[in-house]
């Protein structure tokens, strides 16, 4: 995969991500309690914890997507702000696909909202990589999950945002897909950009080289 | 019993009871039997309160129906690409699959098919032996069964049809050759009905407009038929394209009902991004081109473009992919929105109401009473900014949720307005022309007398209406092409010039609108 622009540390630059005091509630219930976590130009962590720890529930009330209390800054702005929103990418594990466009219109559509036109060609190799070259003029519908999940994680590693956001990444990849996918990740952080991902393997921290946090009773803990 | 009739027993009792259940806390039972009380002695009532003619009309009843009765099966001759009964995954996977007669893992769906059929055909039926006596001087006590027994052979030879289409086997040529006798049959039958006694009493639809039992036995040898055909069809093979149809099938009805469900818990439903997945999955469904690959593609935007350019690229590609029909539709709707805002544009500008000229309904409503005009003018501009609103909605293009994309409103705004304002402009010259009939007709008075000033009103109008229509739909999740949302979209649009009219000050309209357009344009939404 070609390189991208590194970002350049910047002496008291604001961090990708801050989060402190965060909680969250879903229908009464507290699901996250106090969560605090700093994620500094570089950084790899490991979200882990059982299912319905919180994982996704996590990390979607870190981009703004769910309602959550507490400090979240991402680049020093709010998630909900268009200066956070241009600062980082996301990836749900449910890969969230614009079903009327093709691959290479997903691929040229991102770039253009993103305004990042350099991103057409990081995306394109790692679908490349992916070795889903051969699908650019087909409809993600007709694709089987492992191939939607290749084209969301292409989407968002392609735009090689200080911030990148994934849910259970590694679901649904074959296994050459899967040793990418961490090549991918280590070339990101050594890029400069921080990554937070979520798993159910603690043994991922390990063969990642990520800093793991695991998620106990809505709580974080270091692993 | 089977296997395959025992899991079903048991399926379909757990089923039922929960149905029973849901309905019940959902409604609630009680209520159910109201509500059918009522309709029940309103449907008395009306029936007893239908005149009776004293001379039967001169109808040769009995040659319309059978020709009704031969048009509805000749139809299916123009049908059977798709299975008129489908299996769900589930049933697909465990009971399809399992060493099983067909026609056992088919059987309750068929049997479902045709309750429902023969509900309907008993229903309409039995309203026409009500009816008939008072308005036609006729006896038909048999028409509830017959109507009944011939839906259920029409629901079998649909499925005959489907299961012998463009089949070169065995079973397929034996379901192909039934159907197409069958279907003769009864044509036969049906023309048998307008000769004369004894032998019109067999006519297919013979029940219709005689009190003869004998009018059964056409429509009862029909079902059997059909009944026994369909066995045969399903003795030993599926048709070939059958799971694949119905997994389609599925997925389309399971869109039907989350959209449903979602709107009737006035969630966020029916996003435009579903029509495209509609599309492609119809084109799968008859093997037609776009199932997975696009038919036709716009060269994007270059790179480096701002954001709303691809949000009208986005927007103009799923329009160039919809199917002719559709296009044609965005044609007659943006024809239609931009006539009516031409006729009504004068109002919105405050020229007053002609002296002279065919009497439309405003000047007739006008010359007693100033209020009622104003009213009849501003439901003529309501209903140029609702057609609007259905061209918009038509052309508007995929959604773009609000989630973390970082693209602004306005940015958003601009880039899915951009192709209905485009079609909603090429329409303008032809619009022009229809104009002034339909001004003449709704009574919205002449022609303006400052054409620029009418042209900018309409401009004004048919904007304020797209927008409202985008920021609303963006904001409560509903799809653009919702009733919801067109309607509060031509009413947003249309508060100048109703709220102003009703006031007698309509010369400020076109001021109110701009500062209208101005302010929803800077929505955050």
């Amino acid at each position: 995969m070609p390189p991208s622009d590194p970002i350049p540390p910047t002496t008291g630059a604001p961090h990708p991500l801050v989060a402190s005091g965060v909680r969250v509630r879903l229908g009464g219930v507290a699901i996250i309690e106090e969560a605090a976590l700093d994620l500094a130009a570089g950084d790899l962590v490991l979200l882990t914890g059982p299912n319905g720890a919180g994982k996704s529930t996590l990390l979607r009330a870190l981009v703004g997507l769910l309602p959550a209390s507490g400090e979240v800054r991402v680049q020093g702005h709010p998630p909900s702000s268009l200066a956070a929103k241009g600062a980082f990418a996301f990836a749900p594990d449910e890969p969230a696909l614009y079903e009327d466009l093709t691959l290479a219109e997903h691929v040229r559509f991102q770039a253009l909202l993103y305004g990042r036109p350099e991103a057409e060609q990081r995306t394109l190799a790692v679908l490349d990589a992916f070795d889903l070259t051969p699908k650019l003029g087909e409809f993600p519908g007709t694709h089987s999950r492992g191939m939607r999940q290749k084209l969301s994680l292409a989407l968002t590693l392609g735009l090689a945002l200080p911030l990148t956001l994934l849910d259970e990444p590694f679901n649904g990849l074959d296994l050459v897909s899967q040793e990418r996918l961490a090549a991918a990740l280590a070339e990101r952080t050594r890029e400069g950009g921080a990554v937070l991902l979520t798993g159910h393997q603690r043994e991922l921290g390990g063969l990642l080289g990520a800093r793991t946090v695991a998620l106990r009773d809505g709580r974080l803990q270091d692993a | 019993m089977t296997a395959i009739g025992w899991l079903r027993r048991r399926t379909l009792a757990r089923a039922v009871r929960a149905y029973v259940s849901w309905i019940g806390r959902a409604v609630g039972w009680w209520t159910i039997g109201y509500l059918l009380f009522w309709v029940a002695v309103f449907v008395t009532a009306g029936i007893e309160s239908l005149p009776r003619t004293d001379v039967p009309p001169a109808l040769p009843l009995a040659a319309v129906a059978g020709g009704l009765a031969a048009v509805a099966f000749l139809a299916l001759f123009v049908v059977g690409r798709t299975p008129t009964v489908v299996l769900d995954r589930r049933d697909l996977y465990r009971l399809g699959l399992a060493p099983a007669v067909p026609g056992h893992v088919l059987g309750v769906r068929l049997s479902e098919r045709r309750l429902w059929r023969a509900a309907v055909g008993a229903a309409a039926g039995g309203v026409w032996s009500l009816v008939a006596p008072a308005s036609f001087h006729l006896d038909a006590p048999w028409a509830a069964p017959a109507l009944a027994l011939l839906a259920v052979a029409h629901a079998d030879l649909g499925w005959l049809r489907y299961a012998g289409f463009r089949r070169s086997d065995a079973e397929g040529r034996a379901a192909r050759n039934g159907a197409r006798w069958a279907v003769l049959g009864a044509v036969v039958l049906a023309a048998l009905g307008a000769a004369p006694a004894p032998w019109g009493v067999l006519g297919l639809a013979g029940a219709l407009t005689s009190a003869h039992p004998g009018t059964l036995l056409a429509p009862a040898a029909l079902a059997a038929a059909g009944l026994v055909l369909v066995r045969r069809s399903l003795a030993s093979r599926w048709p070939p394209r059958f799971a694949a149809q119905s997994l389609v099938l599925t997925q389309l009805q399971a869109m039907r009902t989350l959209r449903l469900l979602a709107g009737v818990a006035g969630m966020v439903s029916g996003r435009e991004a579903d029509a495209a997945e509609r599309e492609r999955l119809l084109a799968t469904l008859h093997d037609r081109p776009g199932a997975t690959r696009p038919r036709r593609s716009l060269r994007p935007p270059a790179l480096g473009r701002r954001p709303w350019r691809a949000l009208a690229w986005r927007a103009a590609s799923a329009l160039a992919r919809r199917r002719p029909l559709a296009h044609l539709q965005v044609a007659a709707w943006s024809l239609g929105a931009v006539a009516a805002g031409w006729a009504a544009a004068p109002a919105l500008v405050g020229d007053p109401l002609p002296a002279g000229g065919a009497p439309g309904v405003a000047q007739v409503v006008g010359a007693a009473d100033p209020l009622g005009a104003a009213v009849v003018t501003a439901l003529g501009v309501l209903g140029a900014a609702w057609l609007a609103a259905r061209a918009g909605a038509a052309s508007i293009g995929p959604d773009l949720p609000r989630g973390t994309v970082p693209v602004d409103a306005s940015e958003r705004t601009r880039g899915r307005l951009a192709v209905p304002v485009v079609v909603l402009a090429a329409a303008a010259l032809p619009a022009y022309a229809l104009a002034g009939a339909l001004r003449g007709w709704v009574g919205l008075g002449a022609a303006g007398q400052e054409p620029l000033l009418t042209a900018m009103a309409l401009a004004a109008l048919l904007v304020t209406v797209l927008v409202a229509l985008e920021k609303y739909a963006t904001w409560t999740g509903v799809a653009a092409g919702a009733w919801e949302a067109t309607l509060v979209a031509a009413l947003v649009a249309t508060l100048p010039s109703l709220l102003l009219g009703l006031f007698g000050v309509p010369g400020a309209a076109l001021p109110l609108q701009l500062v209208l357009l101005v302010l929803l344009w800077w929505l955050p939404v």
